[in-house]
């Protein structure tokens, strides 16, 4: 059944596929907005999507894409209302939450902090700055904390 | 409004954005302060800079030389606040309560610090009083005393500060001195209070709410001031000028323009809680329904003569500093020659016809456009962010309203140089990278001028009955469409005065500004500053008084628009009866 509830989730789904496998994931030097990335996406992997980044080596983008693959799994297999609601809100709420947390840890040249040195050992490669990917990413967890929220009847 | 998500969505990013736009720099900027340059932990650079003598040293009290930077800037804020305080208060009661012949020219003096360029003021005073400044000139003629560099200091930028700052509280008080009820004033009268009595005892105690919002914005105003002390300052510097120096000066040191811009904060921000503190829990109520004959009882005749003695004075200054920021565009070398010249216009603003195409050969061009580009995309967006906080603010329920609220005022207590050192301390690297471009100072805009949207949305928004809102959402509506239709029509004053306001904010402001701008994007305004750290004087003069021009214009085009609205309604037949009653009661408060 197509209600109104379904439909805006379909929405934020196409347009966080879109995020995730045709926007370059990270920062364009020259300017989004200049467009000039369309034509050298191919041969720049600096430019590459989300879902191609991951075999760049940037293997932890694949839990914010888990993320957000659970939140379609939701919107299938569970019926619109109180439970589906809260599910979503806390998918979106931990999406953004790993969004900002990997953004600011992982900078240019692997962990931002000590801390993940300790942890995790060295990473390389680390990653440059959010591109049009990550940001549009980020607000469909965002739609999804909002969304979830007005479902469970905030 | 249970499950809606619109407005469940608009809280959640408006939250978002303000923690990304406003929070994020500031806490960056903490962090950076206690950072490396490698980015590793490292205290040393705060404690050195947080005791260092040069900002906190009190020396001047014991007989040294000078105190240290921070009590400097208290000082000077302390006594900027005082004096426009006071004169705003001379002002605002000649303008309200004496027979004064000029009364509406008076309230055109309220719009001059909208439209000026904050270094302005300094430029105008430098050619006035400046070493080869014209009264300087005359009295060095006169007397025959060399006057020197008196101005360069304290002492200059706080005449600048007054001279700026003074039509701000002017508008401030103005609306609480005609707000105290002549009633309480006539009831003194009856029991036999004399009139010097009367406004000593009644008058001025009603008008402390006023006094203190006044002295308050002085304050902070003058703790952001950053054009007038950088023109003035010489070595006199106070903390906004010393943040900016220390980041591009000779020795570069974020830490210690963290440790500066954490100090300068501090100071606003306590201001802006004490005075919070100060006014919750106290009644100033003086408009009452009680009828009364509307007319203030006189002043006592010698506090007139005292008032036009303190005011014809400061107008003919005023005017005088502005008539030099005219004049001096149309002089070839200030001080030196005064032969009257376009070569500064010409300069700045050419234009010549080349191969069929227009080309802008003026050096000025290039940042007009950038300015008046970014200036009319971060209008619409901040208007658009600040009506769509009031309508959140004044007309939805959610938790933590209150708190994001005041986390909203507060925003308005940071000074612009903070705002401009926590943008690059915190967009400069990843996850979010957006120094040297046009996108950054949109943002800083749209969220430096958000809170006086929201104040002027949240004031027209009370005024609308609450029961058109839920008539439409009765009738099937949702909450987009109810503000579509509905709220958004009824807005139009409001949605004009921040458009305005905002785009005027946007081509005058420097503080945060200049911390922003890159080759690509240049803004007017530190262009200008630019030209006079070079000595360009006449073609900056020239330059600000173009901005000033222009800024005219935008706002008799928006009075403009107002006057068309009021037109056509008065024009209409008939309406159901629930907007028109809310539309009167909107004409009333214009």
């Amino acid at each position: 059944m197509m209600t109104r509830e379904n439909r805006r989730l379909d929405l934020t789904f196409g347009l966080g596929l879109a995020a995730i496998c045709l926007l370059p994931w990270y920062r364009v030097e020259g300017g989004f907005f200049a467009l000039e990335w369309v034509a050298e996406m191919a041969g720049e992997p600096d430019l590459y999507p989300g879902l191609l980044q991951l075999f760049l080596g940037r293997f932890w983008l694949l839990i914010a894409f888990a993320l957000f693959a659970a939140a379609i799994a939701t919107r299938f297999t569970m019926p619109a209302g109180t439970a589906r609601g809260a599910r979503l809100a806390l998918i979106g709420a931990i999406g953004v939450g790993f969004m900002a947390l990997q953004g600011l840890a992982i900078t240019f040249w692997g962990w931002a902090w000590g801390i993940g040195d300790a942890l995790f050992g060295p990473l390389d490669p680390g990653q440059p700055a959010f591109g049009a990917g990550a940001v549009i990413l980020s607000l469909g967890f965002l739609a999804f904390i909002a969304y979830g929220l007005a479902e469970r009847g905030a | 409004m249970k499950g809606d998500a619109f407005t469940v969505g608009s809280i959640i990013l408006l939250i978002a954005l303000v923690g990304v736009f406003v929070f994020y720099p500031i806490i960056s900027m903490f962090a950076g302060s206690f950072q490396d340059f490698d980015g590793s932990f490292n205290p040393d650079g705060f404690i050195r800079n947080i005791q260092d003598p040069a900002i906190w040293s009190l020396d001047c009290v014991i007989g040294g030389a000078r105190c240290g930077v921070a009590w400097r800037t208290l000082f000077l804020a302390v006594m900027t606040a005082s004096a426009s305080t006071l004169l705003g208060l001379a002002f605002a009661l000649v303008a309200t309560r004496t027979g004064f012949p000029a009364k509406k020219g008076l309230r055109l003096l309220t719009v001059l610090p909208i439209i000026t360029p904050p270094f302005v003021i300094g430029l105008a005073l430098t050619m006035m009083l400046g070493r080869s400044g014209l009264v300087t000139g005359w009295i060095e003629a006169l007397t025959g005393i060399e006057l020197g560099r008196w101005l360069y200091g304290l002492t200059g930028i706080w005449i600048a500060q007054v001279l700026s700052f003074t039509p701000i509280s002017f508008l401030v008080l103005i609306g609480v001195v005609e707000g105290v009820s002549p009633s309480m004033e006539e009831a003194s009268q009856t029991l036999r209070a004399g009139r010097w009595r009367t406004f000593r005892k009644v008058s001025l105690p009603l008008m402390a709410p006023g006094l203190a919002n006044a002295f308050l914005i002085g304050f902070i105003e003058s703790m952001a001031d950053f054009g007038n002390p950088l023109v003035l300052g010489g070595s006199h510097g106070v903390l906004s000028t010393e943040i900016f120096f220390a980041v591009v000066g000779a020795q570069t040191d974020p830490s210690r323009a963290a440790v500066l811009a954490i100090i300068l904060l501090t100071f606003t921000l306590s201001a802006f809680m004490l005075q919070r503190v100060w006014l919750a829990g106290r009644n100033f109520a003086t408009v009452t329904g009680k009828g009364d004959s509307g007319k203030h009882a006189a002043l006592p005749g010698p506090l007139v003569a005292l008032l036009y003695a303190i005011v014809v004075p400061w107008i003919i200054f005023t005017l005088a500093v502005y008539g030099m920021i005219i004049f001096g565009g149309f002089v070839t070398t200030w001080g030196l020659d005064h032969t009257l010249t376009l070569e500064h216009y010409a300069r700045g603003f050419s234009v010549e016809w080349r191969e069929g195409a227009l080309a802008w050969t003026g050096v000025a061009w290039d940042s007009f456009w950038t300015t008046m580009e970014i200036a009319l995309i971060a209008a619409p967006l901040t208007a658009a962010v600040g009506l769509l906080t009031a309508y959140l603010i004044v007309r939805q329920n959610f938790f933590g309203r209150n708190a994001f609220e005041f986390a909203l005022m507060m925003s308005f207590a940071i000074p612009g140089t903070v705002i401009g050192i926590s943008y690059i301390m915190a967009f400069n690297l990843p996850p979010i990278e957006m120094t040297g471009t046009a996108l950054i100072l949109i943002a800083c805009f749209v969220f430096r001028n958000m809170p006086v949207g929201v104040r002027g949305g949240v004031a027209a928004m009370s005024q609308l009955d609450k029961s058109l809102d839920e008539a439409s959402i009765t009738l099937g509506a949702g909450s987009p469409r109810t503000i579509r239709r509905v709220i958004l029509p009824l807005l139009r004053p409001a949605i004009m005065a921040a458009l305005v306001y905002s785009f005027v904010r946007a081509i005058t402001s420097i503080s945060a500004v200049i911390f922003l701008v890159s080759a690509k994007y240049n803004m007017a305004t530190a262009y200008i500053v630019g030209l006079v750290e070079n000595g360009e004087y006449g073609i900056a003069i020239a330059y600000s008084s173009v901005l000033i021009l222009v800024m005219i214009t935008v706002i008799g085009g928006f009075q403009l628009l107002v006057g068309e609205r009021r037109l056509r309604r008065e024009n209409a037949v008939s309406r159901p009866a629930a907007k028109k009653r809310a539309q009167s009661s909107l004409e009333a408060k214009a």
